[in-house]
């Protein structure tokens, strides 16, 4: 779905008019579905228009909360009364008519019965399976599964994007954003706090220049405005797999498909989709817990879909050397 | 190329792989598979574990009974969050007639034009007392519960749950268009009214 004609075209880079930008603006809200040429030629506009730059930074700021927004899953009752139904029915073989099971306290509620009139009750056919039950046979995901990494998998080509809130010592939340090719491991992270800190850091593990963009200062040896990303190294993964400092904890679910999880020494779990491509990276996985996505948004593109100068580290014109502000 | 075809996986609930195997006795498979993404956005957009609890059921159990006679099993996923979707609509378009849901307690009175002019400011700082990301949390729901029930839908299927406009065009039974466009409107009167609702305007304190 390179174009979509419902959709009207991406203006030229040079038509910055407020018809341009209407319609620039149609695009940036939909930034992650749309394909490497779309993605670039959106891109092309934004390099020279500040106004819908700023409209996609508002508009990834709504994605991102929204985002945040945790997952859930039905309480195990309801597991129960579902798993029940269709269970009766498939033991019985007649037409699903079966009545769930609600708490009573739930049951006295008119929306509910609203629903519940068009199910024929068939309570006690529930009932005798429910305290029966030998439902399914529901073996946790990759339960017993022997987990390798493909030996021909590599990330090369790829660059991540992610962001994350923290929060300062003082409890102000900044957020952080990366890019980081994972064949040359570049990285450019940004990170801003309100109107206070703006700074870029480009680099690599040798280099790195940090930029303040609020205040047009340079510096070298920034190092300390990246972000340990080494989680998403396949060496580093491979190595901790062999060693088992990295260890595999089966498959599961996360934001709606299948993921493979692996444990990091530090208690990070690193997600890898099907492909074995990362996913996202969860904190706090414990017996309690299903853990929490340390990134709001992560996403995978090729690197041609980055332009270059994510990765340029020269000094830009009007910068002058010196020192960075404190980081948060 | 490989990895556009992944982000895609990624991001769509691929209706194929389930209706590859699906066969009427795998609604229990159905379920495990689409029980968790489901119930989030249940609750993402209603707030309530309960009600969520109720939706899902009630979704999945109209599946049921529907089951044989469903010939498209080509898109369950749509057609589950199309459920999903109607239930919560309803359900929220009730509670702004009942009017009891606490929308108002926080209600910041601001200016007409003040109000979506620094969307950088909306934080809420420690000095409000308690866990800043339980506040952040409510504010988000109250900022959802704000929007008109369509915008809120469009707005939690793309963003949250991470569904491509067009997946979204086939739960809504818009066009692909007319989906762009209300995710598009949605993001930006969601930026509006969470700067509006921000609490007790302590975002942008100098401001007045």
């Amino acid at each position: 779905m390179n174009h979509d004609p419902e959709l009207p075209p991406i203006p030229a880079a040079g038509d910055a008019g407020s018809q341009g930008c209407a319609v620039v603006g149609l695009y940036l809200a939909l930034l992650d579905d749309l394909s490497p040429e779309q993605v670039q030629a959106v891109f092309r506009h934004l390099a020279v228009c500040a106004h819908c730059t700023q409209e996609l930074q508002r508009l990834r700021r709504t994605t991102r909360l929204v985002a945040s927004l945790p997952a859930s899953e039905p309480s195990p009752q309801v597991d129960q009364a579902i798993l029940a139904a269709l269970a009766a029915h498939r033991e019985e073989q007649v037409p699903p008519r079966t009545r769930p099971f609600l708490s009573p306290g739930r049951r006295k509620r008119q929306a509910r019965l609203r629903f519940l009139g068009q199910l024929a009750a068939a309570a006690v056919l529930v009932l005798a399976v429910l305290t029966g039950i030998h439902l399914l046979s529901l073996a946790p995901p990759g339960a017993g599964s022997v987990f390798a990494l493909p030996a021909h998998l590599s990330w090369s080509g790829s660059v991540v994007y992610h962001s994350e809130t923290r929060l300062a010592a003082d409890g102000t939340p900044y957020q952080i954003e990366t890019y980081h090719d994972l064949g040359t491991g570049r990285m450019h992270v940004e990170t801003v706090m309100d109107d206070r800190v703006d700074v870029v850091a480009v680099g690599d593990e040798q280099v790195m220049l940090g930029k303040d963009m609020r205040h047009h200062v340079a510096q070298w040896g920034a190092a300390a405005w990246s972000v340990d990303d080494s989680a998403l190294d396949l060496a580093h993964l491979r190595q901790g797999l062999q060693t088992k400092s990295a260890v595999y904890l089966g498959s599961g679910r996360f934001e709606g498909q299948e993921v493979y999880r692996i444990r990091y020494r530090n208690g990070l779990v690193l997600l890898l989709d099907m492909q074995y491509n990362p996913v996202n990276l969860l904190r706090g996985v414990d017996g309690s817990g299903p853990g929490e996505p340390i990134y709001a948004v992560f996403k995978l593109m090729p690197v041609s879909q980055v332009p270059a100068s994510m990765w340029d580290m020269r000094i830009p014109v009007g910068f002058h050397l010196g020192t960075l502000p404190q980081k948060p | 190329m490989t990895m556009q075809e992944t982000t895609e996986t990624h991001r769509l609930e691929t209706p194929a792989s389930v209706s590859a195997d699906a066969h009427p006795l795998d609604l229990a498979t159905l379920y495990e598979r689409f029980k968790r993404p489901l119930h989030s956005y249940i609750y993402r957009l209603l707030g309530s574990q309960e009600d969520a609890d109720d939706l899902t059921q009630e979704v999945f159990l109209r599946a049921h009974v529907v089951w044989h006679d469903l010939h498209d099993h080509d898109h369950l996923s749509s057609w589950l969050y199309r459920l999903a979707t109607n239930g919560c609509i309803d359900l929220l378009r009730r509670r702004k007639r009942l009017a009891w849901w606490p929308l108002t307690r926080r209600h910041r009175s601001s200016g007409p034009g003040g109000a979506d002019s620094d969307e950088d400011a909306a934080y809420l700082p420690l000095e409000s007392g308690g866990i800043p990301e339980i506040f952040e949390r409510e504010h988000i729901r109250l900022t959802l519960a704000s929007m008109p029930p369509e915008y809120a839908s469009a707005l939690v299927l793309s963003a949250a749950q991470g569904l491509p406009y067009q997946a979204i065009a086939v739960i809504l039974d818009i066009s692909p268009g007319a989906a762009a466009t209300r995710i598009s409107r949605a993001k930006r009167l969601f930026a509006e009214q969470y700067q509006r609702l921000d609490p007790a305007g302590l975002g942008k304190p100098e401001e007045e």
